[in-house]
């Protein structure tokens, strides 16, 4: 009696692999086989992904800024991530569900959503990991990577392309690119400041360089970004190697939701130090405070404003 | 029954414990070596058994040198009560059933002739009643009961017991000397045991082996004349026998002349 | 080979039911995993659209794509890791060795994330560079502990000592290597989303052929925890055995890591908890851990991503929320016992 009761418990958990193994085979052949094949846009993601859409409707962003960008072009939302109200506070129809936060997205929720498409993005982890499993659930999925304006001017072409509204692709996008090359041709040569682009979060202050978006934004209006020289900067920021190279204008984004800790970490940690005070850009009045929603979050549409207030800042006219 | 040729053992290098070293245990006695604090008694028990291997000469158990046997076939022939080893983290009954894996094919359970084995054994040392008990719940002389079942259980004609009585009261101690004389007399096995109670040795023994420095200092039949006058010189001890009808009762003293260079 | 199987001995009549109310409460969290997730569908719905074939329904989809995997997943990584941790304290001879603790997880981990890099495409190689990796660190704490006769104590300094060495190892591939953070999903916290069904194929053998040889190999711990001395006098070929048993619970670990990341917990409480229930016989044990292991981490997961919808907490925060204040219930349930000192 005893055996044969184990040995059915082991026949149980062999039939359950098996069928996991024969679900894992029917569900990804799940996809949409029967509409017909013509009006479809095309285009290749982050990924390296080829996606194809045909003008979808309920679509699922899991970045703020991503499902400011759809909406920008013309899009409508089913499903968001919480940053885009919280953060970005994006005016958003009632029905519009959140799928959880930016970086813990619930998979279940997106798929009851029953999307079109979800656009994720290719440089968090937690948006990478589902991946497969949008693609067995037979839910299209495309990954972006926006850091610079010029991602976010590709961005916005396909997505424009997908809803075929070529005229907000001209508001949002080309008046922007515009704005800033003008922006930039004013910015008077010889005039190379050399900067320090700070970002503070809970756990302490960090520098950055030209590779991220604030730091490529000062390398276009012609700075020097102490952090593209001294590598050693990224990794340790001491006050010794600020106070050797002493910049001619310190940048300061505050990162995380809790704007006090933030700063109550960069007085901690940097402007105890007497040595601040002492620093060209502390007496010049050059320490600059920048604000999260022109430096931090991707201001999309707005991009050219972030340039223009740089440039005044650097200019003196701020 | 057991022969050691030459054998010598160090465990660590240039401290030789037992060095060329020739000893043979008759087949059917009951055995005691006994000695001086690292004389090597207890190390003579662990080449016995194979639990160390000599660094030179031969073990011959029977007619096989005992390091050409497979560990089984040893295991059916020799079996070992230790002394401080670590409490089995089992039930008193499975630990004594265990004791018949030499007797078992690899993989194999348990079957109710072996368990049926198991319960006479534990009858015969007395520990029948505590066999659903963990081991560690049992006491110092309870756990000893369930070792010698062991012991009685593996069936080994050559039992080496080493320091069978420590830790345990005077009563038990004397149930467990009559326990290990049964099965001398009874199951015919080979004895060999290594104690520190001399009163004890000289009771129960047949032969008794004195060791020193690693070599053999004497070996008597207890009961003869110069045992004792070799137990004084070894030890450094006043010795003396009292008899009445039924027992031998031996006592020692601290030696008035106290050199004997230990 | 099954008449391991055989329990003629009366007290494992408590011990067959303690495995058959496991296995109950198993299916019982499987259920509920499979009919609960963030969004409330009823079992009748459920049903309807699977045996209809509607494949297309979102209804289908979430079960076949998030739930299975998922209750799947748990299964096999909770069943996998307790059986793991059960052989390595019995091998080990010490109640903390656990596979988080003594690096074998880490070991894993590592290789995993090498794998990951050198071979960036081959998700196939994953459960086999896991194994190696657990292998490699089982190995290492296994010859520590033979070179000399250490204490417990000793033993799982050493096993904090691999931990710490492979953990760092994968910091240093993390720093060096920052795309492979992106890739590597949440795998350092462990967690079970985004798991499919394809990814658990390997793991599912390498799991279940695991647990099934530890079965086998019951009797064999059984004698180990006379202790070395002892069972080698009574004819056991100690290393080989632990050797074999090590193995395997290395082939377990890695298989659980190779999907679910590193997760903790439950290789060390799942076993203790059920020995303190059941007492130490392997032929109970062993299955007992494999079938409460499971169901610990289908329950914790199923909380992780129901208890705030649609936020999904890491599993390794309920594990620990869960089991700490039962493992602690047990504790002071026993504090009587002489063999909880170590």
């Amino acid at each position: 009696m005893n055996f044969r009761l184990l040995k059915l418990m082991v026949l149980i958990m062999i039939l359950t692999s098996l069928l996991s193994g024969c679900a894992a085979r029917t569900v990804a052949v799940a996809r949409n086989e029967a509409d017909d094949q013509t009006g479809y846009y095309q285009f290749t993601d982050a990924l390296g992904q080829e996606i194809r859409v045909k003008n979808p409707k309920r679509v699922v962003a899991l970045m703020g800024s991503f499902a400011d960008t759809w909406q920008k072009a013309g899009g409508e939302l089913c499903g968001v991530t919480d940053d885009a109200f919280d953060e970005r506070g994006l005016e958003l129809p009632e029905n519009v569900v959140s799928v959880g936060m930016y970086n813990s997205p619930n998979l279940e929720t997106i798929i009851g959503l029953n999307p079109d498409l979800v656009i994720l993005s290719s440089e968090t982890k937690e948006h990478t990991a589902l991946k497969e499993a949008l693609q067995q659930a037979g839910i299209t999925a495309a990954y972006f990577d926006v850091t610079y304006f010029e991602d976010y001017l590709s961005m916005l072409q396909i997505c424009t392309d997908i809803t075929g509204r070529e005229d907000l692709y001209k508001k949002n996008g080309l008046e922007t690119k515009q704005q800033i090359e003008a922006v930039i041709k004013k910015n008077v040569p010889g005039n190379s400041p050399r900067v320090l682009f700070l970002i503070t979060y809970s756990g302490g202050v960090v520098a950055k360089n030209s590779e991220c978006m604030t730091g490529k934004m000062l390398k276009d209006l012609g700075c020097i970004n102490l952090a593209d020289e001294n590598k050693s900067l990224l990794k340790e920021f001491t006050m010794e190697a600020i106070i050797k190279e002493d910049p001619d204008f310190i940048f300061v984004v505050p990162m995380g939701t809790d704007d006090a800790q933030a700063n109550k970490n960069l007085k901690e940690s940097i402007e105890k130090n007497p040595a601040w005070n002492g620093l060209k850009a502390v007496k010049n009045q050059h320490y600059i405070l920048l604000p999260k929603e022109k430096f931090l979050y991707k201001p999309n549409e707005k991009w050219g404003v972030s340039y223009v207030y740089l440039s005044e800042i650097l200019s003196g006219v701020r | 029954m057991l022969k050691m040729e030459k054998v010598s053992y160090s465990y660590h290098k240039n401290r030789p414990i037992i060095t060329n070293l020739d000893l043979e245990i008759e087949a059917g006695k009951i055995t005691t070596i006994a000695g001086p604090n690292g004389c090597g008694k207890s190390t003579v028990l662990k080449l016995a058994s194979r639990m160390l291997k000599p660094q030179t000469g031969e073990i011959i158990l029977g007619e096989k040198n005992i390091s050409h046997m497979s560990k089984r076939a040893v295991a059916r022939e020799v079996s070992m009560l230790f002394q401080n080893s670590q409490i089995p983290d089992m039930t008193a009954l499975r630990a004594v059933m265990a004791a018949r894996y030499p007797y078992q094919s690899s993989f194999a359970g348990y079957t109710k002739e072996e368990k049926e084995i198991s319960e006479c054994a534990m009858e015969l040392t007395g520990c029948k009643e505590f066999g659903h008990k963990s081991m560690e719940e049992l006491s110092g002389g309870e756990r000893q009961r369930v070792f010698l079942a062991m012991i009685y259980n593996q069936d080994t004609p050559l039992i080496l017991l080493d320091e069978p009585t420590t830790y345990l009261d005077i009563r038990v101690t004397y149930e467990i000397m009559e326990l290990i004389g049964s099965l001398n007399k009874n199951q015919k096995k080979t004895i060999v045991m290594v104690l520190h109670d001399l009163n004890l040795a000289l009771q129960y023994s047949d032969s008794l082996i004195l060791m020193n420095h690693g070599s053999i200092f004497n070996i008597h039949t207890p009961g003869d004349n110069c045992t004792l006058e070799s137990i004084k010189t070894l030890f450094g001890v006043e010795v003396r026998n009292f008899r009445d009808n039924h027992n031998s009762f031996y006592c020692f003293a601290q030696s008035a002349d106290n050199d004997t260079g230990i | 080979m099954f008449t391991f199987l055989k329990f003629s001995v009366a007290s494992d009549k408590k011990g067959l039911l303690f495995l058959m109310i496991s296995f109950a409460l198993l299916i019982v969290s499987a259920l509920l995993g499979l009919f609960s997730g963030a969004s409330f569908i009823p079992p009748s719905v459920i049903f309807e659209v699977l045996f209809s074939g509607r494949i297309q329904d979102p209804v289908y989809r979430i079960f076949m794509t998030v739930r299975l995997p998922r209750v799947l997943g748990a299964l096999l990584a909770g069943s996998g890791l307790a059986v793991s941790g059960s052989i390595l304290q019995t091998v080990f001879h010490n109640p903390l060795a656990s596979p988080n603790i003594i690096g074998v997880n880490a070991g894993a981990g590592l290789f995993v994330l090498i794998c990951s890099i050198l071979f960036p495409g081959a998700r196939d190689l994953v459960p086999f560079a896991a194994f190696l990796g657990a292998l490699l660190a089982s190995v290492l704490i296994l010859l520590i502990a033979m070179t000399n006769r250490m204490s417990q104590l000793l033993l799982i300094l050493s096993g904090f000592v691999i931990n710490s060495l492979f953990t760092a190892g994968m910091n240093a591939v993390l720093i060096l290597f920052p795309d492979a953070y992106v890739g590597a999903g949440n795998f350092l916290a462990g967690g079970l989303s985004g798991v499919t069904t394809d990814r658990l194929i390997y793991p599912t053998f390498g799991i279940l052929g695991g647990i099934l040889l530890s079965f086998c190999c019951a009797k064999e711990l059984n004698h180990l925890g006379l202790g070395a001395e002892r069972a080698s006098a009574l004819g056991m070929n100690v290393p080989v055995t632990r050797c074999m048993a090590i193995a395997i619970a290395a082939a377990l670990a890695g298989a659980a890591v190779s999907f679910a990341g590193l997760i903790g917990f439950v290789g060390l409480i799942i076993p203790h908890g059920v020995k303190l229930l059941i007492g130490t016989d392997n032929r109970i044990v062993l299955p007992g851990s494999a079938l409460l292991g499971g169901m610990f981490v289908i329950m914790c997961d199923l909380f992780a991503r129901t208890l705030f919808i649609p936020y999904e907490l890491p599993v390794g925060i309920l594990l620990a929320v869960v089991g700490c204040p039962f493992f602690l219930y047990l504790i002071l349930k026993n504090r009587n016992r002489r063999d909880m000192e170590c």
